[in-house]
């Protein structure tokens, strides 16, 4: 709030985005983090200008790394050496329990629940400490899992490397070490399986029959209820210089793993985090391209672009239910936004996994998917397609980039017409960084204006004409301005209210008010932004390491937004590129 | 130099994760609740009599004598474990006269505080405040404990819970079904209770040593803190393990009356046996923490002919002053001592769950202590059908959160308690009109919503305070909320 205020208090368009003194060539107009904390302006002894950017070395698609992981060479180096002190004990994301269920045991669904999903049943995701509720989950789905797998015989030998025969100990014993290894993501410690041999000893206090199968469905569920387990612990305590602690090659391999698939180890992880061969930058960034190269890593980057797009975020406005006025819009049915959203998923997918695209196309490519109740709205002939959505090539000079996808522009309007200050507002606020933290206050509604004859743009300028509101709607409403091409389901419109539409607007991007013709010019300028560049690369960072922006991460945000630059850097080339830094192989010690 | 990235506070913090909806985090390990925390929404239908049912205190403490000659008198022996939040209005009001059947109005919006769809169905928007709780303290979010007595329904009149907008959850009317659908333990024999306790706790036993060889480690405070709370936690699944009360014996439900409040279809046993069974079996719920969140209703259209009541005409009639459900006439003869006997009814029942709550130890209290016990009504006065000036009360403090033994004027200045009887009591002219005199009491419910959610331990989708609840909370549905936040003057 303390952002706004001071936004409120400004009377020209630069106090809503106090424009910093162009260096470096990265120009950037920005204010004050979301909660108003002190700025503290990116201190980065090892970014910046120092930043060993440069953008050779190919997309991964090029050779600049082999894929197949055995030892690949790869050219580009990080010069960043900043590690950000961070928790020591994250813990699972509930789609990272799910799939780990998945891959160590084959659950998916839950007899004992309906057959939901083991993500559904827990509390939401949450940063920071166990409460009652998420701890209760734990363990009612951790032991409805057990339940499960060991009733039945096929799941049973993802926990079981035997059967048990006679009192079943040594099988029980031996089940502990190997799945053990594998729950546990690393080798367990003699302690450890002692104690997991202790239960087998109790068993028969512990169980109705002292039946081996239900000892091991004990066994399971205290293995999946330890902390051990939900944690993604990051102990090693061997030192290196300065409190920085390297991480052993088993942290290493599930950093790997829970960052690119959003899962657990696989065999190959395994057996290099057991022979120690995931310590040096030169043995971790074959297996980032090799988890890069499978199937399973689309999933992870998908909730990337969800992350980017606050698709995920419940405050945002991609969480308000699509609804359309039936009057302006009799044909209208609320299905319609799931194509939509499907769309722009696989917009994101195909560009990153199928044609290895940079980060210029993002906001240049002509790629849509339709389907017969999508299709329509595009200009294109209902008729020709089914339910099922269909790679179609679209004007590109009509529909460049994901802005001009139905999914973003249906979504960002209102139900009667089209919304610039959303539209406006997500380019500036998300895309370009400019502003964050709240709206100051509640939007006040001006009723609709006597004037009939005035068009939507007419009515938002007139809306928000006055001087606090023009502090930032100035900047702001503009880029919405320009899609005013759209309507507020997202087809193309060249007349509102029996006018004709105008799409010229001063657009601000990077530290520079140019005027913009239409779509398509603006689609140009983001494409090329330094700024817009730098929020991916921000967003990215964000997301692979799982922390806030902070000054120890700029020197990496500023690599990869120099490197975002280069026609032949793959947006896959800057997510591989997160395991360069020196602090993807260490941890430093936080607060005391 | 790149500006926009900033520190999140001092050099040296441990940062959170963004792609997590949260950044706050627990703080106070010490308010770490031992027992879970549950809600019990008890609904009545048609209002009351205003004036008898609301406590002699309006702001301030209440003792037993407080009740005292009220309808309330039964919950005298309570009055400690009792908060009566004063001056709130239910959602539904619109400036305008509308087409929509106050009734409907009234229980679409109870617990959504949510317009209605604009439909045959006239369900509302959004969902309700039970399936929120549930959602968030159940495990696995499983859906609330809905009960009801009477006949099976999915007519807007008689429904309060909502999964989804449009989606109700009817509630379930049959014991037997009910009873069935809490599963698992419940009907093991003893001996695999205690198998199961001492497997939970090797488990719980195991999951400590864990934790203890991190706790050897040198790592940052807040880490250090997370596996403290993960410690206390496994206290608090101890305690529910060890509790040995979760037995139907122990609620008092036995196999003959589960039979009989089942197959006997008449209203008279579905209110009476049915009504206390549910009762005992919303009790059961909490005893073996099956659910956090249940709710019971009753429907209006009960002609009352049992527990020595006699009517010729049904509650909704009877509220309505003339017999009938049409708004206005003459006034029945009697029809005061008559509502006044059904909210007497109404009272014992709510009584009766509270003692049974309050006759089952848990921790250092009760069952009730850890719970919000909370008595809505459909309206203020059945006849005006008004929504200001709400009877509610609450019982149990929700594990300390709320204020016990008080009636809190939330509005600020003097309410009153309205008067149900000015038409058709002495003095009045014989013809039911629709004013009670009440027109004080107008903050809006949803703040009272927020409170509850933030006394169980729910949070905002950002992880912090709960600070809103609903659609909308005053006049006009386009301004959405428009006084978020809770009602501190509640807390303890």
């Amino acid at each position: 709030m303390r952002v706004w205020a001071a936004v409120l208090a400004a009377t020209s368009l630069l106090g809503c985005g106090q424009t910093t003194k162009p260096t470096d060539g990265e120009p950037v107009v920005g204010i004050a983090g979301d909660h108003g904390v002190e700025a503290t302006g990116g201190r980065a002894p090892n970014g910046g200008s120092q930043a060993t950017g440069g953008s050779s070395g190919g997309k991964l698609s090029g050779g600049g790394a082999t894929s197949g992981g055995s030892g690949g060479t790869f050219t580009r180096r990080s010069g960043c050496q900043d590690v950000a002190p961070t928790s020591q004990l994250p813990r699972l994301t509930n789609a990272q329990y799910a799939r780990t269920l998945r891959d160590l045991l084959g659950v998916t669904s839950l007899d004992a629940f309906q057959s939901k999903s083991p993500s559904e049943l827990l509390a939401p995701d949450r940063e920071g400490e166990l409460t009652a509720q998420a701890w209760k989950a734990y363990l009612d789905v951790g032991a409805a899992v057990a339940k499960q797998v060991i009733a039945n015989p096929e799941l049973r030998r993802s926990f079981l490397v035997c059967t048990p025969a006679g009192d079943g100990k040594e099988c029980l014993h031996d089940s502990i070490v190997r799945f053990g290894r594998r729950a546990f993501r690393r080798p367990m410690t003699q302690e450890e399986v002692a104690r997991f041999d202790a239960i087998v000893e109790q068993g028969p206090e512990l169980t109705e029959t002292g039946d081996s199968l239900e000892v091991a469905e004990v066994l399971l569920e205290t293995f999946l209820v330890s902390p051990s387990f939900l944690q993604r612990a990051e102990v090693s305590q061997e030192t290196e210089l300065d409190a920085r602690f390297p991480l052993s090659s088993h942290e290493v391999a599930a950093r790997l793993s829970y960052l690119y698939w959003g899962s657990t180890p696989d065999a190959e992880l395994d057996l290099a985090a057991d022979e120690g061969r995931l310590l040096t930058t030169s043995q971790i960034y074959p297996q980032a391209v090799r988890l890069l190269a499978d199937q399973r890593a689309r999933d992870p980057i998908a909730a990337f672009h969800r992350f980017y797009l606050t698709m995920d975020d419940p405050n945002s406005h991609w969480s308000v239910p699509l609804q359309k006025d039936p009057d302006t819009f009799p044909d209208f049915d609320a299905s319609v936004s799931a194509p939509m959203r499907e769309e722009l998923e696989r917009f994101f997918d195909t560009l990153v996994f199928e044609r290895r695209a940079g980060f210029s196309e993002l906001f240049s490519s002509n790629l849509g998917f339709v389907n017969t109740d999508t299709a329509g709205l595009y200009g294109l002939d209902p008729g020709r397609y089914g339910s099922e959505l269909e790679e179609v090539e679209l004007d590109p000079r009509e529909r460049p980039g994901f802005l001009t996808r139905l999914g973003f522009l249906a979504t960002f309007a209102y139900a009667g017409r089209t919304a610039p200050s959303l539209r406006g507002g997500f380019v500036m606020k998300e895309l370009l960084g400019v502003l964050s933290g709240a709206h100051p206050t509640a939007p006040v509604m001006v009723p609709m204006p006597p004037d009939p004859s005035w068009t939507n743009r007419d009515r938002v300028a007139s809306e928000n004409a006055g001087a606090p509101c023009m502090a930032c709607h100035e900047l702001v409403d503009a880029p919405g301005f320009v899609l005013e091409a759209f309507d507020a389901l997202g087809a193309v419109q060249t007349t509102d209210n029996g006018k004709p539409v105008n799409t010229v607007a001063d657009v601000y991007v990077d530290s520079t008010r140019a005027t913009v013709q239409d779509p398509e010019e603006l689609m140009g300028r983001l494409a090329a932004s330094a700024q817009a560049r730098s929020r991916y690369a921000e967003r990215w960072v964000s997301f692979a390491y799982g922390r806030q922006p902070n000054a120890n991460d700029q020197c990496i945000v500023d690599e990869l937004a120099t490197r975002l630059a280069a026609d032949d850097y793959a947006l896959l080339d800057a997510f591989a590129d997160a395991t360069l830094p020196d602090t993807f192989r260490l941890r430093t010690t936080g607060a005391p | 130099m790149n500006r926009r990235l900033f520190l999140r506070g001092a050099g040296g913090l441990v940062l959170s994760a963004p792609f997590l909806p949260s950044v706050f985090q627990r703080t106070a390990r010490a308010q770490a609740p031992l027992a879970p925390r549950r809600s019990v929404i008890f609904h009545s239908p048609c209002g009351c009599l205003t004036n008898r049912w609301f406590p002699k205190v309006e702001h301030g403490e209440i003792d037993a004598s407080a009740l005292t000659g009220t309808t309330l008198e039964p919950l005298a022996p309570f009055a400690n474990k009792l908060l009566f939040p004063r001056g709130l209005r239910a959602v539904n009001a619109y400036p305008e006269p509308q087409a929509i059947d106050p009734h409907d109005q009234a229980m679409g919006s109870k617990l959504t505080c949510a317009l209605l769809a604009n439909d045959g169905t006239r369900y509302p928007t959004s969902y309700s405040l039970d399936q929120e709780i549930a959602r968030q303290l159940n495990p696995g979010g499983q859906s609330p404990l809905v009960l009801s007595v009477g006949n099976p329904t999915s007519s807007v009149k008689f429904l309060l819970s909502y999964s989804a907008p449009g989606v109700p959850q009817p509630p379930e009317v049959n014991p037997r079904t009910a009873f069935a659908s809490l599963g698992g333990t419940l009907d093991a024999p003893r001996g695999t209770l205690e198998h199961l306790q001492r497997r939970r706790k090797s488990v719980l036993d195991a999951v400590r040593e864990d934790l203890n060889n991190y706790r050897r480690l040198p790592m940052s405070a807040a880490d250090k803190s997370k596996l403290e709370t993960w410690l206390e936690l496994l206290r608090e699944s101890e305690l529910v393990a060890q509790k040995p009360e979760c037995n139907p014996d122990n609620v008092g439900i036995t196999e003959e009356d589960l039979n009989t409040a089942s197959t006997e279809p008449s209203l008279a046993t579905s209110f009476t046996l049915g009504g206390d069974t549910m009762i005992r079996l919303i009790a059961l719920n909490l005893l073996c923490d099956t659910n956090r969140s249940a709710v019971l209703s009753f429907p209006s259209y009960a002609k009352f002919d049992w527990d020595g009541i006699h009517h010729e005409y049904d509650h909704d009639g009877l509220a309505h002053r003339s017999g009938t459900f049409a708004v206005g006439g003459p006034c029945l003869p009697g029809v005061l001592e008559m509502l006044a006997q059904i909210d007497a009814w109404y009272a014992a029942k709510f009584t009766k769950l509270v003692s049974l709550l309050d006759s089952l130890p848990e921790g250092d209290g009760s069952l009730l202590d850890n719970t919000a016990t909370v008595w809505l009504q459909e309206f203020s006065d059945g006849g005006v059908m008004n929504f200001n000036n709400m009877p509610i009360v609450i019982a149990g403090s929700a594990g300390g959160y709320l204020k016990q033994g008080q009636a809190v004027n939330v509005e600020g200045t003097e309410i009153g308690t309205g008067n149900s009887e000015a038409s058709c009591g002495p003095g009045g002219d014989g013809v039911s009109h629709p004013n009670t005199g009440s027109t004080g009491g107008n903050v809006p419910i949803n703040k009272l919503y927020v409170t509850l959610l933030n006394a169980l331990g729910c949070t905002a989708p950002d992880g912090g305070p709960v600070t809103q609840f609903g659609q909308f909370d005053g006049a006009v549905a386009e301004d959405g909320i428009t006084d978020p936040g809770e009602l501190s003057a509640l807390k303890a």
